[in-house]
């Protein structure tokens, strides 16, 4: 495995992990967010995104001035 | 939110046009023809391209789930770019079908999605794509504009009325540091411009990616002008800095959490309305 960050093409996608196990993903995709979701499926946004995956329905966003 | 009207969005789009007949969109004002397929410094013509769309969590809590689509295309070249490849080949993702985008964005947002998010790359270089885009369906959906902030005047005047909330990058502190990270020596006259017309016109987030050792020339000085400036503005403090592949001058390490956790002391200690 390289030590070098690896130069990206157009259409490729990356997952960084860090010596102390942290991960990193750039730009990801959906296919890359259920990546993340089966590492780290109690993450409250993990739950979210599944809630509303099943369904949800939308909602207006509450940006006050 | 602000309420909004934007009853013209399609003669704006026949502006946005004209402008890029001459391009001005940018303070780089390339004055290239971009309707005649001709390309200046953010590499795209009048066509626009869509490379990545997903429904992120990522960002901040008030606007997620958001619907993020990645466009090609920049008028900044930041060393630190999480999508540089795209920057380097604009042309390499195919043109967006508008049609089944809309679809798409619509049905994105009865799965869940709050907000419409455009990034890029830079979204003002493709404002006219986004204009057209947005036309028959802009009462539909909350747009947010994820914007490095680095755009023209004739740009905002387009924008106003259009644009639910920025979510604007304020990436640099000085001059010496913009021009050697992001390849634009006006980006912090530029960006405090728009940082005013933004909060002026719409919601606005201040977003700073914390960088690795620019706590005293980049970090401080953007708090500061926030304090100064718009002191009630939401800043969001970002960690995710990611080390180049190839770099001159960006950082070549990932943010420790002892300097991210200064970075946040700070703009407590400033009184900055931080958000997460």
């Amino acid at each position: 495995m390289s030590q070098k960050p690896y130069k990206r093409k157009p259409g490729e996608l990356e997952i960084r992990i860090r010596p102390d196990g942290r991960v990193y993903m750039a730009a990801v995709d959906d296919a890359m967010l259920d990546v993340w979701a089966a590492l780290d499926p109690e993450n409250p946004l993990v739950i979210k995104r599944r809630e509303a995956k099943s369904g949800g329905k939308p909602r207006d966003a509450q940006v006050g001035s | 939110m602000k309420t909004l009207t934007c009853p013209d969005i399609e003669r704006r789009s026949e502006e946005a046009r004209r402008i890029l007949q001459s391009c001005r969109l940018c303070p780089r004002a390339c004055g290239v023809d971009r309707t005649a397929g001709e390309k200046g410094f953010c590499g795209v013509t009048d066509a626009i391209r869509c490379f990545r769309e997903a429904v992120y969590y990522h960002e901040e809590s008030e606007l997620i789930p958001s619907h993020l689509l990645f466009l090609t295309g920049c008028n900044l070249r930041c060393e630190f770019c999480p999508v540089v490849e795209w920057n380097e080949s604009p042309n390499e993702a195919d043109e967006m079908d508008m049609p089944l985008m809309r679809e798409r964005i619509l049905q994105r947002r009865r799965e869940g999605a709050r907000t419409l998010n455009f990034l890029g790359g830079e979204p003002s270089v493709n404002l006219y794509g986004l204009l057209r885009l947005l036309s028959p369906i802009r009462a539909e959906v909350n747009v947010v504009w994820n914007s490095n902030m680095y755009f023209s005047e004739d740009a905002a005047r387009l924008l106003e009325g259009v644009v639910d909330i920025y979510l604007a990058d304020f990436k640099c502190g000085g001059a010496g540091c913009a021009e050697e990270l992001l390849g634009a020596d006006d980006y912090v006259e530029v960006v405090t411009r728009n940082l005013l017309f933004a909060h002026r016109t719409a919601d606005l987030i201040v977003r700073h990616v914390v960088l690795p050792g620019h706590a005293k020339c980049c970090l401080e000085p953007a708090l500061r002008w926030l304090k100064e400036n718009i002191p009630q503005a939401k800043l969001s403090l970002r960690c995710e800095y990611m080390p180049p592949a190839e770099a001159r001058k960006a950082p070549l390490e990932f943010l420790g959490e002892r300097e991210f956790q200064a970075a946040f002391d700070r703009a407590g200690a400033l009184g900055l309305n931080l958000i997460r």
